[in-house]
Order: C-alpha cells, then structure tokens, then sequence
C-alpha cells in the first residue's frame, strides 16, 4: 500500500447462471478470476464469488479501492460501488483481453448478444436475442436436461457427429419437445447435439450480421468454453474466432475496468 | 431538459375527448361515419360532405394507453385471430365483437370505410367492416415513388400519369360520397378543409422545424403524440387551425425561456424511429428522459401524420384537383418515410445533430418493422452515430419486457455518456 488509494479494483457480473469475478491491479493485469454458480440468492452469490476472489488472492476488501458490478443482478450487489451494463462491460473486457476486436459475441445462460465495439472498448451498436432463450447457453442446457447428459461433455459429444439433424423450433421449450421426437425417431444422440449447436450458431450469425460483422471477432461468455461452439461458430463465419480462458469472464474484466477508471480518476484528483 | 407544453397538452386531451364525445354522441343516434386510416384519410373531402370521421387507429392506441387493450385483443384471439398480426385490426375487431362499447363511449357504425395501398393490412381490416356491416368500401391505389432517389415531381411526365389516375380515384369518391350524403359535393367547403389543414400544416411544420435546433422546445415522442392526434383528428377544421396557432404560440415562449434559462447539463439529443410503445407509454419515454435523453425529432411525426412533413400546400383554387395531388404526394411521403427510408434517416440525424438514434421495431405492425431495418442499415453504412433497436408492441403488453428494455437503454446511454466524455460534438 501506499499514500494512494488501494490499488485494485473489482468487477463482479452476476450472470442467470453464473455468477463471475476478477480482480485487476492498477496496471490493469488481472490478479485473479473466481467463478460459482448463481442460484437464486444473488447478494449472496455475489458475496460468494468475492470472498474467494480475495481469499485466492491473500486480500482484504481494504485492498480493493472500488468494486463495480454487472449482468442481471447487478443492482442487487450491496457492497458495489457502481453498476454497469454487461453489454457495454463485454465490449470494454474484450477489447482488453483482444486489442484487435472489432466485434464481440457474448453468449451466456439467458441472452447472446452481439456488439460492434470500438478500439476503446466502447459500444458502437449492439444486438441481443429476444425474450425468448433459444439461441443462449439456456438452450444447450435444456438438451443436455433432455438427453440427461452433463453440460460439460455437451460439446465432446457433440463434435463427434456426422449428419446433424435440423433442430427448426425458435422456442427453447419446443426445441426440447423436437429433441425428444429425434430421439424417438432413433436419431444418435451425438447427431442431435451437433443439430442442437448448429442451431445455436446460426442464430447468433444473424445477430452478429445485424451489427455489421467487423473484425476480429472475440467470443465472449460462458458458452466461448464451448469447443464445439466455437468450431460450428467459425465454419459459418468462415474465419478463427478470438478465443481463450479469460473470455467467460470478459464481463466481469470490464466491470473491473470500469472501477479501474474511478480508481484512476481519484488518483488524479489526488495529484492534481 | 425542457419546459413541458402544458396549454398544448390540455388542448389536446381536451379536444380528442370532445372528439370521442361526438363519435359516442353519433352511435347513441344509431348515426354513422366514415372509418378511415390516418396515411390518405381523406378528412377535408369528408368534411366537404360532413361526414363524420373515425379513425380506428387512434381509437386503438388511445386503448393500448388507458389499458383496455388486452382485453379486445383477448376477445379477437378467442375467435381464432392469431397472435402475430396487426395489434391494431385484433383490437379493433374485439372491438367490434363486443358492440363497439368501449368502458366509456360507444363508437358508430361505418357508413363507408377508405382505405388505401399505403398498408395492406389497412385493405383486410376495411374488408373486415365490409363483412360485418355491408357497407361500401373505397380502397385507394396510391401509384409509389418506385425510385426513393427521385420521386416524381409535379412537372414530370410520370408524375402526371400518377395523377390522372388519383384524380380518377377521387372522382369515383366524390360519386360514392354524394350518394352516401344526399348531396353533391360544395367545392367552396373543400376549399375551405383544404385551408384549414394547410394552415395547421404550416404551423405544424414550423414546430418540427424549431426543434431541429438547439435547444429543442418539445419530446417528439411525448408531446409530438399529442400534436399528431389532433393533427389527424381535427384535419380540416378551424378547431384544428386554433389548436396549431396556439401549440406554434407556446412552443415559440418555451424557446425564449429555454434560452434565457438553458439546463445546467445539455441533453442527448435522440432521434426516433418506429412507433411508440403504447402499453407503456409514460414510463417507456420516461427511461429515456430520466437519463438525459430528449427525442427531438421522430419519424412517427411523419408517416403517422399521413406526410404532413411534405411541405405541400394544398391550392383552395382549384380543391378537387389539389385534393388528388396533395393526397398522392403526402400518402406517397408517408409510405417512403416507412420502405424507401433510404438516406432519409442520416440527413435527419445530422440535421437536428441527433447524439443518438432509437429504432423501435413492433413485432404486430410489418408495414413500420420491415423498413426499419433497411433504414437502420442505410444509417450504420454512412455514420457512427450510436443506435439502440429496441423491439416490443404498440398493442399488446405481453409482447413488451420492462426489464429487457431498461437494460439495452442502460447500455444506451452508457455509450452516448462515454462519447460526450470522450469529447464527441
């Protein structure tokens, strides 16, 4: 420590399912990452994912000058000092994580979106699915539900089809309806979930196409550790997606961005 | 932000409930009038016959706002109407299935409906009366620009070929009018609807006109909903003269206090286009002003204003001719504001240095949802100017989600409070 403020900052995105943190130092390199599931309680998850986000880290909450929280439940953080969209918090984390980005697609539990961002982070335009789920990580779950799989050997399972089979409903409560009747009709299971993904897929493509596809694109969210996701994602769009172990927490990384730039500011301030 | 058109809004609340007390008044006396749309409503030619003047649109959303909606919608679904067409037809329908009763007023029986090819649901919905009350319906052909680029003018070959078949049109209406009224049309008191509508039409442009500049004096969304009520109900009647003269007088006082008192932070100057979200009407604009944000300019003001933009004034010397005309014209405005968008919404954002620009797609109306996106398009393709797609309902409440909507106007201004930081003009 020194005479100036605690020198990290925080960014909590309290996700439908997820709920995720980092923790960013004053250079803005992250210091470290934490991750639990959501439930229903979201001042607890968030306090949660923050006592081990510090406690992985060897810090008190002294440490961290300012903590700002994202995603749904964001307003729902006691202890946040400030709240900022997750639209704009994935911009501002990929671009950080990804220099080159010209476009980002967030996938999570609830909503995929796509964003056209600036070299700053900033937003130029952004998409997002409807009220509806189809076209989120909501709909990979409610196949693996069907098919009575673990969510994480969805994409193993998924990546060894052949002929995938054409999942047509808009509506994720329909869409586990079909799978059932693919699985009636003797279809192999590894066959639907690739249909299952390849649905996906197409979905967030015309998303991404609204905002005016500008590259590079970075994958952002709790679907990018999806590798079938990102295989079916980058034949359709015919180029690599930027992708790697911190874009599920692009949300939180901006959030973290975001108190960095208060944490600054009061530096300024401090000097000036 | 601004100072509230408080005179104008009373006169409007006022004068649209004294028009729904006439339309109520005319059913009690089993009395009838003519159902028409507010693109090509043919209000002065009507008013030449005196007959009265419905416009279900109106009467629809004025149910979307005070939340009666739902249940004619429910009431047309119930008879096999299917969720994903016009809100407004469902409504109106419902309407009609339960007596045109309304939990305050009545509504008459058509004696003529007109509709136009601006919409082709406007065709379905008139042939819906014509079932249920065997009444004439006069559907108009409206010849389109076909080039967005260079529509014909006055003076072109093509536009004088569009014109000879309107002014066939209008003819056949004036026959169907005479017969439905008992009289033949007085072309001194065409002239007279065509005065009237030509002076609120001035004024009305004037107020567009002022809030292109800054400061802007009024929401386009918010108060320009009430401009355009009376705009389309009271078309053609000194009414509606007063009502302009007064709305232009007060608009013009609030520009001096504006600047002799501007605000201590200047607002987001927000440019709409699509429809308003009727079910929620108050709080929906409300996201956007508690935020800074102020619409000064809205593409609704244009084609729900039936092309009252254009500025075309109607010539009272010779009224049937000029009727056709300025019907073509501003019908045909409406309809290209809506499908030609063009590089109708760049000019637009730059003329009134709109800082951001708001698409409202509704998921019941395909005639202002699928030119939104061409025009959101065209926009991207030639500016940087942030811009919000928001999609909901104008009808129907369960097509809208508050929370969703909040969220993407959050983001919304998260971006345009970042630009202005960042030292975007």
């Amino acid at each position: 420590m020194t005479g100036f403020n605690p020198p990290f900052t925080a960014g909590i995105d309290v996700g439908s399912t997820q709920t995720k943190a980092v923790l960013l130092d004053v250079s803005a390199r992250i210091a470290g990452t934490a991750l639990i599931d959501t439930g229903f309680d979201i001042d607890a998850a968030a306090r949660t994912v923050y006592a081990r986000l510090l406690a992985d880290a060897g810090l008190r909450a002294d440490a961290v000058h300012t903590v700002a929280g994202t995603g749904y439940g964001r307003f729902r953080i006691a202890f946040g000092d400030l709240q900022v969209t997750e639209i704009s918090c994935h911009a501002r984390g990929a671009v950080h994580l990804f220099p080159a980005t010209g476009t980002v697609l967030d996938m999570g539990g609830q909503d995929t979106k796509a964003i056209r961002v600036a070299a700053d982070g900033g937003v130029i335009d952004f998409c997002m699915n409807d009220k509806c789920a189809a076209g989120t990580g909501r709909f990979l779950s409610a196949a693996a539900a069907v098919l009575e799989m673990p969510l994480d050997e969805l994409a193993a399972v998924a990546a060894t089809g052949a002929n995938p089979v054409t999942i047509s409903t808009t509506c994720t409560v329909f869409a586990e309806t079909e799978i059932l009747a693919w699985v009636a009709r003797g279809k192999p299971v590894n066959d639907i979930l690739l249909g299952a993904h390849q649905a996906i897929a197409n979905r967030s493509l015309a998303l991404l196409k609204r905002v005016g596809l500008q590259p590079a694109i970075t994958f952002t969210g709790g679907v990018s550790r999806n590798s079938c996701m990102v295989d079916q994602l980058e034949q359709l769009l015919g180029c690599r997606l930027q992708v790697g172990e911190q874009t599920p927490f692009a949300g939180a990384l901006g959030a973290a961005l975001f108190a960095r730039d208060r944490l600054l500011a009061g530096r300024q301030e401090l000097q000036g | 932000m601004t100072f509230p058109a408080v005179r104008a809004k009373i006169e409007a609340t006022s004068l649209l409930e004294d028009w729904s007390e006439r339309l109520d008044l005319l059913a009690q006396q089993q009395r009838t009038a003519a159902y028409a749309f507010v693109m090509g409503s043919c209000a002065e030619l009507l008013a030449a016959f005196e007959i009265p003047l419905f416009l279900p649109e109106i009467n629809c959303l004025q149910t979307a706002v005070n939340g009666t909606a739902q249940g004619l919608l429910q009431h047309a679904e119930e008879q096999g109407y299917p969720s994903d067409i016009c809100n407004y037809l469902k409504a109106d329908v419902g309407l009609h299935l339960q007596g045109r009763r309304l939990p305050h007023k009545r509504l008459p029986a058509p004696c003529l409906a007109i509709a136009s090819t601006a919409c082709n649901t406007y065709i379905k919905w008139a042939e819906i009366w014509q079932r249920l009350y065997d009444m004439p319906l006069f559907v108009f052909d409206i010849p389109g620009s076909r080039n967005p680029a260079r529509p014909s003018r006055p003076g072109d070959p093509g536009f004088a070929a569009d014109l000879a078949y309107m002014m066939e049109q209008v003819r056949s209406l004036i026959s169907l009018c005479e017969r439905i009224s008992g009289r033949r049309l007085d072309p001194d008191r065409l002239s007279h609807a065509l005065d009237c509508t030509n002076r609120m039409g001035d004024a009305f442009r004037q107020m567009l006109a002022m809030n292109r500049q800054e400061p802007a004096c009024f929401d386009a969304v918010r108060q320009g909903g009430a401009y355009l009520g009376v705009f389309n109900a009271y078309r053609g009647s000194e009414a509606g003269v007063r009502y302009f003269r007064n709305a232009l007088e007060e608009l013009q006082q609030i520009r001096q206090r504006c600047l002799r008192e501007p605000p201590a932070e200047a607002p987001f100057r927000l440019l709409f286009a699509g429809l308003p979200c009727y079910p929620l009407y108050s709080s929906f604009i409300r996201m956007f002003s508690t935020q800074g944000g102020l619409f000064v300019r809205s593409t609704y003001l244009q084609f729900a204003s039936g092309g009252a933009n254009l500025e075309y004034r109607f010539d009272t010397g010779r009224p049937v001719e000029s009727f056709a005309e300025g019907l073509l014209l501003t019908t045909r405005e409406a309809m290209d504001s809506m499908f030609l968008a063009g590089d109708r919404l760049f000019e637009a954002q730059a003329a009134c240095k709109a800082d951001g620009v708001v698409f409202h797609g509704v998921k019941s109306c395909r005639t202002v949802s699928t030119g939104l996106a061409d025009a959101r398009l065209a926009l991207l393709s030639r500016s940087s100017v942030p811009t919000l797609l928001l999609e909901s309902d104008m009808m129907d409440r369960r097509l809208i989600s508050p929370a969703q909507m909040q969220n993407r106007i959050d983001a919304f201004f998260e971006t345009l409070r970042l630009r202005r930081q960042a030292g975007a003009p």
